[in-house]
């Protein structure tokens, strides 16, 4: 391998993190906070992206599966040249790099539960029993609060990685030189941390107070459909 | 074979001298006990002088080399010292355009400060760690030739022995892997010896720790004479430690440091409460032309006299307080950490004080050994410059002699290593390139096993009872306490005593430890020997020269020169130039003073001064030569030294 | 027995020292407990230099000095680092009074040990080869003064020439291991400073496609533990974004070919 092909995969790494993952970060994590104020909301946003009809799967093949794919495998064989030592050395910055290394791992196993489940085996049994099933994991599943807590553990995971990414990236890219353009950067990553948390947690107290009437009866289909998926 | 040269030492003197081989197209291996990037050299502060006159002030070499003949009273080489300050400008060019971070002036030019022992700002300066910076970059030149195959470097490799052939010439050397105590014997066709200075032999100094001295004592065991070894610096500000004494570079007081004690010994307030009028800035008071700038054995001798004799030290300690505080020095905090960063971290990190925020305490502390290893100073007669008396064999930088006299002026260290080891270069690959018949086998193997038969016996000192550190120890406090700021022939008797005595209890050494790697006890107590070696000729020349000059001060052979005001004609000390050599010409053999040209009345006591002062010259105005003898005190003869560009005149600052 | 708090020194009366140590290269390492009388502002160098006055353990059982790096004990060399409880640092500086006790003294891990806490850092001043860490100039004969140089960049510039090749950027840095081919802090922050030096950064193009490459600076994985072990206090961190910022103009740069 060239210098050159390291370093376009190294930096293909970085600029993935944010382009487009961290953008459809933001636009998932907007639909999805949409449950906060009903189904009707939420559906409709889940059409608009709908919309694009036969297109979708290419889409969603270039602008998600295919850089998630990128970036995690990357990212992986990253992962295998740190060895972390917090014990020694406690300093912030180092225990950010530790747990970005974990969160990776951790939005790793998340994210692929998450689409294997809803995508590929459709558990849910169509996009429009998105909202219900999700209600039913939150509030009816026998092991609700589990649900909640993959999921809330599952985003923090992934909003942390992704805004510990932002500061990592304006550093490798030279964009944030000096300690104080870091400390500001930090400071965005933080806000931005924090809004989507809020949409996190937002989406999940909908679908948890918004439940459809049909939501509690879906625990017996799901397992006469798909066993395997619990 | 003739195309490979072997330098010892990888500080400044030894780098300059490999970056000059390797660049005229010879191979060098360059031999060193540490990384050469952690070479001694890094701890030189200040900065390095050269007459560049970037101030307006006028500076010039040939000042320049007045001021540096006058600052070592007049025992260095006078053309050498010439030759010297005429190239330090070509060598501040050559190290800027290196890379070497100098201070800047707001146009971008490089910025001068004060040094000791001149009235101009002649020091070039980076930070206060210029050694370090001057050292790296030569290190980096050196790296490069390193890349290109031009240079090999072996790093923990102590030098042993030079290998002499039956002409006496040298072939090559000995040296030692410190990691696994393999001997190796190495051809070179020259060999310099860059190899510092013996401050160890004091025990605590302001050198580092590699400082033993050992390679310069090995080969002057095996027959280079040792010169001028008496000549020991004490600089007059450093922070004794536990470990070692730290040194408190003179820039200080080139950016306005002052060194002062409460005019009340008993005063115990904290210093930044004492008034200007309750301080004595006795530098000041004493010499106000030079003030806080006196050259260092002057400035020594005045701190020390403050404390021992007239115990008035701080806090009845023996310490006094150098003040860069912003209201003392004139300079803003941001302009000082700009300039003196470097040592104010040392006071800072060591002593857990601000020296900007209140003065420093400091002491005398060993620092530079003006003497080495004797070098030819001239290209004539079968002798080349910067060559001992070993043909083959140089030498260059604080491990040669003939550059500072009998006391070297701050800042001219650096000049003098990097000046010598561009000297010896090319004379070097000259020499390699005429002395290139094979030389036989056997002189190396004969070598190698003599080196290996030492180790062996050291290997085997595991019986006795005494500790080889506890030695060093004991040596150090004998040597400082004895033959430093303050000599006595009554105490030098008895430290030359006691050195015979650690030569016997040497013998007795348990070495503790037998093992390969890295065995620092055994390699210790190998140096041990070495620098007991070269003690006793630091002494010995101490004892037989009677009289004052420079560093060496005997309070007994003190002309004691009357008080100014007594003295009846000005303090101009050319006026005492021609005085003398009036009285020269008038009268060869009994000196009849004569009065000087300026028609004054001179007073009797400054003509009593004069005709003593003249009669010890010719009498001391010699380099000493030690030569080994073993198992004996070393033999003791003199070199007179050269006058070619300057008359000799009574050293006075004030 | 000791306190680790300094300001009572009567109270204080011995230093004890746990050190890591080992016989030879590829040996399996022990630890020894040696105690040594305490002197005010002494420092780690001083105690191991008391140890080998009297090489006894704790437990009075003879032993070897012990061997450890060491050179000009003014942090001007960076010889003497190593572990000090965790902590990468010189040994010279680490003063007794600010440190806990027991003192526990290690090698550094990530470099192969010689003996005790001496250990190789050639690997170090490889690197420096590698990016050509120097100012590629003619000769040493005279040409004359070098070009003018603003005193803003000379404190830049100063700041970075600082850096000692102590090795604890690199023990700090958890990318910097057996399993990665990360060249380091410092050799980035050379790489920085000889790119600012207006001859220096003639060989610009060769340091930045090192630092391209594997193990280059496109390994660093922000921990940023560098800058803060550094003894010498030099911006790493701010080397690290500004080179990762000159790396990727000139990947363009070299993909674009102009």
């Amino acid at each position: 391998m060239t210098n050159t092909q390291y370093f376009l995969i190294r930096r293909l790494h970085s600029l993935l993190g944010v382009i487009p993952l961290g953008v459809f970060l933001f636009a998932h994590m907007t639909t999805n906070s949409m449950a906060f104020f009903g189904q009707e909301a939420f559906d409709h946003k889940v059409d608009l992206i709908h919309s694009l009809g036969p297109l979708l799967p290419f889409v969603e093949a270039a602008m998600i599966f295919v850089p998630l794919a990128l970036h995690i495998i990357i990212g992986i064989v990253i992962a295998q040249t740190g060895v972390s030592n917090t014990s020694d050395l406690g300093y912030a910055r180092n225990w950010a790099y530790t747990l970005q290394r974990w969160t990776g791992w951790a939005a790793v196993a998340f994210i692929v539960y998450h689409a294997f489940s809803l995508r590929i085996l459709d558990v849910a049994g169509g996009r429009e029993n998105f909202f219900a099933y999700m209600s039913y994991l939150f509030r009816f599943s026998p092991v609700w609060p589990v649900w909640l807590a993959v999921y809330l553990l599952g985003g923090v995971a992934v909003i942390y990685h992704f805004a510990n990414g932002l500061c990592t990236f304006c550093m490798t890219w030279g964009i944030t030189v000096g300690p104080k353009s870091q400390k500001v950067m930090a400071g965005i990553a933080a806000a931005t941390a924090v809004l989507l948390l809020s949409m996190l947690i937002g989406s999940m107290i909908g679908f948890y107070i918004n439940a459809p009437a049909e939501a509690a009866a879906m625990g017996s289909a799901i397992q006469a459909n798909v066993p395997a998926a619990h | 074979m003739s195309k490979n040269i072997i330098v010892i030492g990888g500080g400044l003197a030894g780098l300059a001298a490999t970056i000059k081989i390797a660049e005229a197209g010879f191979h060098v291996d360059l031999f060193s006990m540490v990384p050469v990037k952690r070479s001694h050299s890094v701890c030189a502060q200040g900065g390095i002088n050269s007459a560049k006159d970037m101030k307006g002030e006028g500076d010039h070499p040939d000042l320049h080399t007045t001021d540096t003949l006058f600052g070592g009273e007049y025992l260095a080489d006078q053309p050498l010292v010439q030759d010297m300050c005429y190239e330090g400008p070509k060598i501040i060019d050559l190290l800027d355009r290196m890379g070497v971070p100098f201070n800047r002036t707001p146009e971008g030019n490089l910025d001068f400060r004060r040094f000791g022992g001149t009235l101009f700002q002649r020091t070039a300066y980076a930070g206060a760690t210029t050694g370090q910076q001057l050292m790296y970059a030569l290190d980096e030149q050196v790296r490069r030739f390193e890349a290109d195959g031009k240079v090999d470097k072996y790093e923990y490799w102590e030098f042993l022995s030079a290998i002499i052939d039956d002409d006496g010439i040298c072939r090559g050397v000995t040296a030692m892997n410190l990691w696994d105590r393999t001997v190796q014997a190495f051809k070179g066709g020259a060999v310099c010896l860059a190899t510092g200075g013996p401050g160890l032999i004091y025990g605590k100094s302001t050198n580092s720790v590699i400082n033993t001295g050992a390679a310069n004592s090995r080969v002057y065991q095996q027959g280079v004479n040792y010169a001028n070894g008496e000549f020991i610096q004490v600089h007059p500000t450093s922070i004794p430690g536990a470990d070692k004494l730290r040194l408190i570079s003179e820039s200080v007081r080139g950016e306005g440091g002052r060194v002062w004690v409460p005019k009340n010994p008993a005063d115990k307030r904290h210093p930044t409460d004492i008034p200007d009028s309750e301080r004595d800035y006795f530098l000041e008071r004493k010499f106000p032309k030079y003030g806080n700038l006196v050259p260092r054995d002057v400035a020594t001798r005045e701190i020390f006299d403050i404390c021992v004799n007239e115990e008035r030290g701080v806090n009845g300690e023996n310490q006094v307080y150098l003040d860069i505080t912003p209201e003392r020095s004139g300079q803003t905090a941001e302009a000082l950490e700009r300039k003196l960063g470097g040592v104010l971290e040392i006071y800072r990190k060591f002593q857990g004080a601000d020296p900007l925020k209140e003065p420093m305490k400091i002491f005398p502390g060993v620092h530079y050994s003006m003497g080495g290893l004797w070098v030819s100073p001239v290209d004539d007669g079968g002798q080349i410059k910067q060559m001992t008396n070993i043909p083959g064999l140089f030498a260059a930088g604080e491990a040669d002699f003939q550059y500072h006299g009998a006391n070297r002026l701050g800042a001219n260290s650096l000049l003098s290593c990097i000046f010598g080891g561009f000297l010896a270069a090319p004379r070097m690959c000259e020499w390699a390139a005429s002395h290139s018949k094979e030389a036989d086998q056997a002189i190396y193997d004969r070598e190698l096993k003599r080196q290996n038969e030492i180790n062996e016996r050291v290997l085997g000192m595991t019986s006795g009872s005494e500790n080889t550190f506890q030695i060093h120890k004991e040596l150090g406090e004998w040597m400082t306490r004895y033959c430093t700021v303050v000599r006595r022939n009554e105490d030098l008797e008895k430290l030359a005593g006691k050195i015979t005595e650690f030569e016997e209890r040497w013998h007795k050494i348990d070495i503790n430890d037998t093992a390969k790697p890295a065995n620092q006890s055994f390699l210790w107590t190998r140096a041990l020997w070495d620098m007991l070696q070269l003690a006793k000729a630091i002494v010995k020349g101490a004892t037989l020269r009677n009289e004052c000059r420079g560093a060496h001060y005997k309070p007994d052979f003190d002309l004691a020169m009357p008080e100014k005001d007594k003295m009846g004609i000005p303090t101009d000390t050319d006026v005492y130039r021609e005085f003398v050599a009036a009285l020269e010409a008038q009268n060869k053999t009994t000196y009849k003073p004569l009065p000087p040209k300026s028609g004054e009345e001179v007073a009797p006591e400054f003509i009593d001064y004069m005709t003593r002062w003249v009669e010890k010259e010719k009498t001391w105005n010699k380099s000493t030569l030690a030569t080994y003898k073993e198992g004996d005190q070393p033999d003791i003869s003199y070199l007179p030294t050269a006058m070619t560009v300057e008359p000799p005149k009574p050293r006075i600052y004030k | 027995m000791a306190s680790s708090n300094g300001n009572d020194s009567s109270a204080q009366q011995t230093v004890t020292l746990r050190i890591k140590r080992q016989k030879a290269p590829g040996e399996a390492p022990y630890w020894e407990t040696f105690k040594v009388p305490y002197e005010r502002g002494m420092n780690v160098i001083s105690a191991l230099m008391k140890i080998r006055l009297n090489p006894e353990t704790a437990e009075g059982r003879k032993t070897t000095p012990v061997t450890w790096d060491a050179g000009c004990l003014e942090e001007v060399c960076g010889a003497c680092s190593m572990r000090i409880n965790g902590i990468p640092r010189q040994s010279c500086t680490a003063l007794i009074d600010n440190l806990e006790q027991p003192i526990v003294l290690e090698p550094f891990s990530k470099f192969p040990v010689i003996r005790d806490l001496m250990v190789d850092r050639t690997p170090m001043f490889e690197s420096l080869k590698r990016v050509k860490a120097w100012v590629p100039v003619d000769g040493t004969y005279h040409l004359g003064p070098a070009e003018k140089i603003s005193p803003e960049m000379q404190q830049i510039r100063y700041k970075y020439s600082e850096c000692m090749t102590c090795g604890c950027c690199l023990e700090a840095c958890p990318q910097y291991n057996g399993k990665s081919a990360f060249i380091g802090a410092s050799v980035i922050g050379q790489s920085y400073l000889f790119n600012a030096h207006p001859t220096g950064k003639n060989l610009k193009g060769d340091r930045l496609d090192v630092m391209m490459g594997v193990g280059g600076v496109v390994d660093c994985g922000n921990a940023q533990n560098c800058v803060r072990v550094c003894p010498k206090g030099i911006p790493l961190t701010d080397a690290i974004a500004a080179i990762g910022g000159q790396v990727t103009i000139h990947a363009i740069r070299k993909m674009l070919h102009f």
